[in-house]
């Protein structure tokens, strides 16, 4: 149960909605454009930037997010930091040229002979454990391992952790985002590097199993006032209820295109309370007979994304497969 | 095994598409763009002063020769930068020509600079530097078609930047002079061959025309072959005409057009650069690897990623698969190339 953060940006409406998810730093204008394989993907050009955090504090760590620099020059910039407060440990960087650099802080560890093509998708992953005298990283470059070492020192702080990433920092040019994720190295599963993976978004098409809240606007069926797809309408059509162990369940649509790994699924609902008192969600996985639900989530008073991952099947504990994904329901339960 | 690239800049239609290869624009100004190379083919022009281009090399090493045709195009020579030798983003080493025509090497300071060369403009100049990096034996050497004018230059302080190593090689640096480079090749030490100067070299691109000894891609438009369906010549035209796999394992191998020597008769082959131009459909794990044969035997090139968009990746075969000798015109002739699909 390693899968930490997944991101597609394909549900969000525009960058106000996606700032209901991640903190984006303010300097410039973030836009949301085409993605990688459709969908969407998030652009950051000069001083913009988005932060990954509420992830723990691994010392080992994977991260891979697609990425697409356009203009006529890639500019020096960096293209991810790990953070330990407000402390750099690796930072993956690129040179103009499109060479990547990793450093610690602002010691050099290594330079790629390779690097970022202009006007192309990449599938960037940069794998490292914190350890000021044993650490280790590898970056690999559309799956191809392009830098790395081991016996380094990683750890600018000497806590041997990260708990904040920076995606993109300082770059002139425009820098496309997608499909990202974020591992840690516990449990059995997703541990490791992924390789180029692509994340879908499939929305509600049905009601589910039970639908215990009270439907506003919206249609005939509580799925219908479900916030999907576009811009949401927050208070115009939502689904409320104020009692506790009351779930919310929907079919969806089916995920298209050819698999061979679902590496995991992801909830993601968009919430808040309408009063003051403690209020908590959690997100729920149905499939065929056997529910699961993800760690409580605190709501607050405006409506934000939570985010519940379910890295097995709740029916037998094993992997995913694409039909037994199309086959379940998904949507959350109301907890103290 | 040494050469670690060539290019002759024959198959690129435009900076677009020149962006797809693993140069890279090093300034806002991009490209001129291309124009009639030295022996028919293209050359690369950069003709604003803005305008540079960058070669990561491959193995981040401290020595390297490294030969290129120039032309100055401009009204007159001015002062600038021909090759630049980068560590990271800092300059280790500069090849300059200054507004008298001649070739000054600058490190940390001017190490030598010829006298008498006078290189004019409108005229074609094979020019050759090796460089070894090092702050006390540090060693240089400059040819102008195949004579030195510089060096050979030992006990020299080359490494301007602590830490000896080259990243890149840079073509053109706040040059005003015009000028348009063909036939690059980039050596390293390593290996027994192509660990030298290699004089004035043509670096010829032949296309494929016909198929080879396997074709188990699936052909999308392009005629009834498959080698009709690949992307050469002028401006590729991406998904409209191509061969596709998923299967890893999967082969393609097409014959080629013959050598000409572009007119000129061929003394020695340095090498082969077998240079593929793909992308992947879809997100997963793939990756593709050069594929020569040679009589019957075969051999494969390393591993390259895949991105979701096309890109030119080359690999070099220095040396005939059949025997392990050098190339020869006629073993290229009736060579296969292609490409090979891995998981």
């Amino acid at each position: 149960m390693t899968m930490l953060i997944m991101e597609g940006f394909e549900g969000y409406g525009d960058v106000a909605d996606v700032r209901r998810r991640h903190v984006l730093i303010q300097s410039g204008t973030p836009t949301l454009e085409t993605g990688r394989y459709g969908g969407k993907a998030l652009q950051m050009s000069t001083n913009n930037g988005m932060y990954l955090q509420g992830f723990g504090n691994p010392t080992t760590f994977v991260i891979g997010v697609a990425i697409f620099m356009s203009g006529t020059s890639i500019a020096t910039s960096d293209v991810i930091r790990t953070i330990d407060g407000v402390t750099d440990n690796l930072v993956l960087g690129v040179y103009a040229g499109g060479m990547l650099n990793i450093s610690r802080a602002n010691t050099l560890l290594g330079v790629s002979s390779v690097g970022l093509r202009l006007n192309t998708w990449h599938y960037l992953e940069l794998k490292g454990v914190i350890d000021d005298s044993v650490g280790t990283y590898e970056v690999r470059l559309d799956g191809v391992n392009i830098l790395s070492d081991t016996g380094q020192d990683t750890d600018s702080t000497g806590n041997a952790r990260i708990n904040l990433i920076q995606i993109h920092r300082q770059s002139s040019g425009a820098e496309l985002h997608d499909d990202l994720y974020l591992l840690d190295s516990a449990g059995l599963t997703n541990n490791d590097f992924l390789g180029d993976i692509q994340i879908q978004t499939i929305n509600p098409d049905g009601d589910g199993n039970r639908n215990d809240f009270t439907r506003v606007g919206g249609g005939l069926n509580n799925f219908e006032a479900v916030d999907d797809g576009d811009s949401p309408d927050d208070d115009t059509t939502y689904n409320h209820s104020a009692v506790l162990d009351e779930d919310e369940l929907y079919t969806h649509s089916a995920l298209s295109g050819t698999f061979d790994t679902v590496y995991a699924v992801m909830v993601r609902n968009h919430v808040r309370k309408e009063n003051a008192g403690d209020r908590s969600v959690r997100a729920i996985t149905r499939s065929n007979v056997s529910e699961a639900e993800s760690a409580l989530d605190p709501l607050g008073v405006d409506y934000r994304y939570i985010d519940g991952l379910f890295e097995t099947d709740p029916q037998g504990g094993g992997a995913w497969t694409e039909t037994r994904v199309n086959a379940a329901e998904f949507g959350l339960t109301i907890e103290a | 095994m040494t050469m670690l690239f060539c290019e002759g800049f024959e198959q690129y239609a435009d900076q677009a598409d020149f962006l797809r290869s693993i140069w890279q624009t090093q300034s806002i100004g991009g490209i001129t763009g291309f124009t009639t190379g030295r022996h028919g083919g293209q050359a690369l022009q950069l003709h604003s002063s803005n305008e540079s281009v960058a070669f990561p090399t491959p193995d981040a090493g401290i020595e390297y020769w490294v030969g290129v045709a120039v032309r100055f195009t401009g009204a007159s020579i001015v002062a600038g930068g021909i090759i630049n030798l980068q560590a990271q983003d800092v300059v280790q080493g500069a090849l300059n020509i200054t507004a008298a025509g001649e070739l000054e090497y600058v490190a940390d300071t001017q190490l030598d600079i010829t006298s008498g060369l006078g290189l004019t403009i409108d005229t074609w100049y094979y020019i050759e530097l090796h460089v070894l990096l090092d702050a006390t034996v540090g060693e240089l050497e400059v040819k102008v078609n195949g004579a030195t004018q510089i060096g050979p230059l030992t006990g020299q302080d080359t490494e301007r930047v602590q830490g000896p190593n080259i990243h890149k090689i840079i073509l053109q640096q706040n040059l005003t002079n015009q000028p348009d480079y063909d036939d690059f090749y980039l050596n390293n030490a390593a290996g027994l061959t192509n660990n030298d100067f290699l004089g004035d070299i043509i670096v010829e691109t032949v296309f494929p025309d016909a198929d080879g000894n396997r074709n188990d891609m699936t052909r999308v438009g392009g005629g009834l072959n498959n080698y009709e369906a690949v992307d050469d010549g002028a401006t590729p035209d991406d998904d409209t005409t191509y061969n596709h796999g998923n299967v890893v394992g999967d082969d393609e191998l097409y014959s080629f057009g013959d050598l000409t020597g572009n007119g000129f008769q061929i003394d020695t082959v340095h090498g082969v650069g077998v240079t593929n131009h793909y992308r992947q459909a879809e997100a997963g794990v793939r990756f593709v690897r050069a594929l020569a044969r040679s009589n019957v035997t075969e051999v494969e090139g390393a591993n390259l990623g895949v991105g979701a968009n096309y890109q030119y990746n080359q690999h070099i075969y220095e040396v005939d698969p059949d025997g392990g000798g050098a190339w020869d015109e006629a073993a290229i002739n009736a060579a296969e190339f292609g490409i090979t699909i891995e998981g």
